[in-house]
This record gives C-alpha cells, sequence and structure tokens, in this order.
C-alpha cells in the first residue's frame, strides 16, 4: 500500500519508499535475497565514497535520495537493465550532487576558495573536547579488545600479524604472508581490509551500546 | 583485471582531493563497475589512514589529510580507530616473548596456506592433528598475552576510576550549563530585537505527549518576519548517538525532516534543540516525532510531542 496520505487542500503529493518497491529494487540487484541485500549495501558504501569525494556534508542523505529514486522508478514501472545498474546509479548520483550544489550548505566550499583564516581546523584545546576524547579512546580501547577476541583464532593472527611490523618491515612482513597463504599482495590486502572493516563496525556497534 | 592500470599513487590523490576530474570520474566509474577495484579503493583508504596516525605522511599530505580528509566526522571516527589498533597490536606483540613470536610466526607461516587447504583432504588425519597440536600453543600464548594485559589494565583502573568520576561530573554541570546558556540566549535575542524589527527567531519548550485536543497542545505565536523557530525537545535518557527529528500534521504527513541532531543532558532527562524554517508552519496543529538512529541507520521512535503555530 502507497506509504503518503494526501491531505483535504491541494499540496503536493511527497512520495516515501514502501516495502514493495523496496523488495523490487533489491530484485534489481539479485534473485536471491541475501545476496542483493549485501550487493545494495556495497553500492551504499559506493555512493557514499562518491558523494563524500566530491564534497558533500551529508553523503548519507544525498545516497538515500539516490535510492529512493531508483525504488519509485522501478515502483512506477520504469525498466532498468540489470547489466547497466552501476552506470545508472552512478548517472542518477550524478544528477542528486548536481541539485545538492545549488545549496552551499550542503557540501565544504571548496579549500582553494577559502581564506587561510578559514580553513578547517581542529581544535582540541577545549578541555570538554578534550575529556570526550579520552573517555572516547578508554571506551574504544576496551571495546576494540572485546571485538578481537570475537574474531576466529586463524582471523585474529592473520590481521595481527600484518600489521606487527614498523616502516622498511612491514613490507617485507606483508610479502612472506602473502606467499605462505599463496595468494597475490593485493588479495591479501583486501582480505585484511574486511577484516578490519569487521572490526570498525565492531567497535562502532559497542561503543553506541557502551554510551 | 581492468583496473590494473589505475596506480596506487593515483587512488591517494583521489582521496585527498588533489585528481583531476577526468582522473576522478575515471576511478568512480572504475569502482562502481568493479567490486574488487572498490574493495581495493578502501584498502588503500586504510592504509592512508594508518600511515597518518603513525606520522608517517609527508607535511604536504598530511596537511592535505586534515584539511580534506577529516572535514568528515566518520573519517576522524576511522583515524581514531586506528590509533588504537596501532596500541593494540604493539601491546599484542610486546607482551609475547621475543622467542616464543618467532616460533609462533614460523609455524603459523609454515602452515599449509589457506588457498590450498582443500588440496590437503586425503592427508586430514595427519593434518588436523598438526592443527590441533598448533592451537593448543596459540591459545597458551594468546592467554598468557590477555593474562599480562589484564594485570596491566588493571593496575590502572582504580586511579583512572577515581579520575573518571571527577570528569563525568564535571562534563555534566558543564553541558547543562551550555544548555541553559543557549536558551537564555534565545530569549534574549527575542527580546532585545527593536519594536521596529520583530525578532527573527522564535523559541518553545517542549515536554512529551501527544495530543490532539486543541486545548492541551502547546501554542507557538509565529510573527510574520520570524524566519526560524527553534524547539527544545526534552525526553527521557535513551542510548543513540544521533537523532532525526519529523514534523508531521495531525493526520501523520511528514512535511518536514531533520537528521544529525544530538542530546545533551537537562536537569534529570536529555534535550535536543530542532530548528525549523519558519516558513514551513502554517496556522495549525502539528505533532514533532523524535527518533533514535541506530548504527545500522534503522529508526526507533524516542517521543512525540504536540503544539499548535498561531500565526
Amino acid at each position: 500500500m502507497p506509504f503518503f496520505r494526501r491531505r483535504p487542500t491541494i499540496r503536493k503529493i511527497e512520495w516515501v519508499i514502501n516495502e514493495a518497491a523496496f523488495s523490487r529494487l533489491l530484485a534489481l540487484f539479485d534473485a536471491d535475497a541475501e545476496r542483493a541485500g549485501e550487493k545494495y549495501e556495497l553500492m551504499r558504501s559506493k555512493l557514499i565514497k562518491f558523494f563524500r569525494g566530491r564534497g558533500s556534508r551529508t553523503p548519507h542523505e544525498l545516497t538515500d535520495e539516490v535510492m529512493n529514486r531508483l525504488a519509485r522508478r522501478v515502483d512506477v514501472g520504469e525498466e532498468i537493465r540489470t547489466e547497466t545498474l552501476a552506470e545508472y546509479f552512478y548517472g542518477v548520483a550524478h544528477n542528486v550532487l548536481r541539485e545538492s550544489l545549488r545549496n552551499p550548505e550542503t557540501t565544504f566550499p571548496s579549500l582553494e576558495t577559502l581564506p587561510p583564516s578559514e580553513h578547517p581546523k581542529e581544535n582540541p584545546a577545549q578541555l570538554s573536547e578534550q575529556i570526550q576524547a579520552k573517555q572516547e579512546a578508554e571506551r574504544r580501547l576496551a571495546c576494540l579488545e572485546s571485538c578481537v577476541e570475537k574474531l576466529p583464532l586463524e582471523t585474529r593472527q592473520l590481521v595481527i600479524s600484518y600489521y606487527e611490523e614498523e616502516k622498511g618491515a612491514k613490507i617485507g612482513n606483508r610479502r612472506r604472508l602473502a606467499e605462505a597463504m599463496g595468494v597475490p599482495m593485493n588479495a591479501l590486502r583486501i582480505r585484511v581490509h574486511r577484516i578490519r572493516a569487521k572490526l570498525e563496525k565492531c567497535v562502532t556497534e559497542c561503543l553506541s551500546r557502551s554510551e | 583485471m581492468k583496473s590494473h592500470h589505475i596506480e596506487d599513487e593515483l587512488l591517494i590523490r583521489y582521496l585527498l582531493g588533489q585528481s583531476s576530474e577526468t582522473e576522478r570520474t575515471r576511478i568512480e566509474r572504475e569502482y562502481f563497475d568493479d567490486d574488487e577495484f572498490y574493495e581495493r579503493v578502501e584498502a588503500i583508504e586504510d592504509e592512508l589512514i594508518d600511515a597518518y596516525a603513525r606520522a608517517g605522511l609527508g607535511a604536504e599530505e598530511r596537511e592535505r589529510f586534515e584539511k580534506y580528509f577529516l572535514r568528515d566526522a566518520e573519517r576522524r571516527g576511522r583515524v581514531e580507530f586506528a590509533r588504537e589498533w596501532r596500541k593494540f597490536v604493539s601491546a599484542s606483540s610486546a607482551a609475547a616473548k621475543p622467542g616464543e613470536e618467532r616460533a609462533g610466526r614460523a609455524n603459523w607461516l609454515a602452515f599449509p596456506p589457506f588457498g590450498k587447504r582443500a588440496a590437503l583432504i586425503p592427508l586430514a588425519a595427519v593434518a588436523l592433528l598438526a592443527l590441533g597440536a598448533w592451537l593448543a600453543i596459540q591459545t597458551a600464548r594468546l592467554g598468557r598475552q590477555l593474562d599480562l594485559m589484564s594485570v596491566e589494565r588493571a593496575a590502572q583502573e582504580n586511579t583512572e576510576r577515581r579520575l573518571q568520576q571527577q570528569v563525568d561530573a564535571e562534563r555534566r554541570r558543564n553541558e547543562q550549563l551550555l544548555a541553559e546558556l543557549e536558551i537564555e540566549r534565545s530569549k534574549r535575542e527575542e527580546r532585545s530585537a527593536p519594536p521596529s524589527s520583530p525578532p527573527v527567531i522564535v523559541s518553545l519548550i517542549l515536554s512529551p505527549g501527544l495530543s490532539r485536543d486543541a486545548g492541551d497542545a502547546k501554542r507557538l505565536a509565529i510573527p510574520p518576519e520570524a524566519t526560524q523557530v527553534r524547539l527544545w525537545v526534552t525526553f527521557k535518557a535513551a542510548a543513540y548517538q544521533s537523532y532525526r527529528a519529523e514534523l508531521q500534521t495531525v493526520d501523520g504527513h511528514v512535511i518536514w525532516s531533520q537528521r544529525g541532531l544530538t542530546a545533551k543532558p537537562w536537569r534529570q532527562e536529555m534535550m535536543a534543540l530542532v530548528t525549523i524554517p519558519a516558513r514551513r508552519l502554517k496556522d495549525d496543529d502539528y505533532i514533532l516525532v523524535l527518533k533514535g538512529v541506530a548504527p545500522t541507520g534503522e529508526l526507533s521512535d524516542v517521543s512525540g510531542y504536540s503544539f499548535r503555530v498561531v500565526r
């Protein structure tokens, strides 16, 4: 059932994504629901990275807008060929970005146009920020310990070994790891990135529970 | 793989916002289309963050990183994670004895590579015994590491607990004073405007409660010249890092929303500030719904407020 209501007086109808439209959107990614969900989340990450890279202050909101627009098109029966899905998302993302650039509050000003006095600076001297940062670091360490504990033993070994050495020894260490595992360096790099992304997500969830 | 020709150096320039429009578009199209390339970009971003966290960037790169990359709050959080992770790995390495560490690593490296494990199935019995022995050694080593870390941590906790209590009390008091100051400032702005130029900001404190009875709802008088409406909403403490406010008509139609709200302690409760453009509010009854945003993005209702606008 469409998730909108119309008032008695004439006004513009705002379309809000409903469950059926969202299911049809997911089906664009894959026929299997679980794989479709993973690909949907991956596309969301790509969109957020795109908007962030283009200077948007609200990458999550703009990503939601892209998803809503595609869901609406699918909902009204517009055909979207899956072999061009990535291009389609990229095109809609560009349109949404262009519209958002008309509102200066949604983007960071270009560094080149800012006078030096207005360049973003960190201001760690504030007492409350320092106190909060210290508390945050302590909670983060506690969460990190508990999240690492949850990793399977071999995964824990892999990710700690990958980061163990400093500076010049690090490259040699990682090359030895890749050789021992029988995988190219890039594959090892991506595997470790996935483990690290899981740890970061676990720590973020742990921090939100501990507040 | 089609994206092999894009060098790491170019990707770093992209991440620091230094690539040309042509390069940027090329990289974006590539990662939209190729999931493995996207993960490579993510992995390089990890390495860039690590380099910054250990002060391993050159002066120009560091400045660019701080001015461009760290504009985003999520990325600042990732830098904090990288710092803590680096400390954690150093502590793990330092806690293990050098001889055992090298032996442990040699055993791990000598173990059949993950990717070729399937080929060892015919030797499964021997492999399982070796695996069991190796796991026992590693478990004992990690247990010793954790014990040492627990002892070190316990030794610091007593002193830190006392300081923590002082800091918590000071922070709560500070935040409460800041919230009261902001309310007072808003009220003074309204009062101090000369008669010939009515105040442009209108404020109202709202407590939880939904009522469709016009007599019960709080009234908000908005003069024609007002540009902003500030609603200070109070609610019982809820464990969310950010909130979303939705302005609805009484029949449930959402006409405006605001994300990314934060809350501060206010007396025995919490308080958040919702700023609505005055032009959104007509002479009518409204409901403001405050929702908590979970890390997964899921929204949960926290509280609702009803008020009537009079123009």
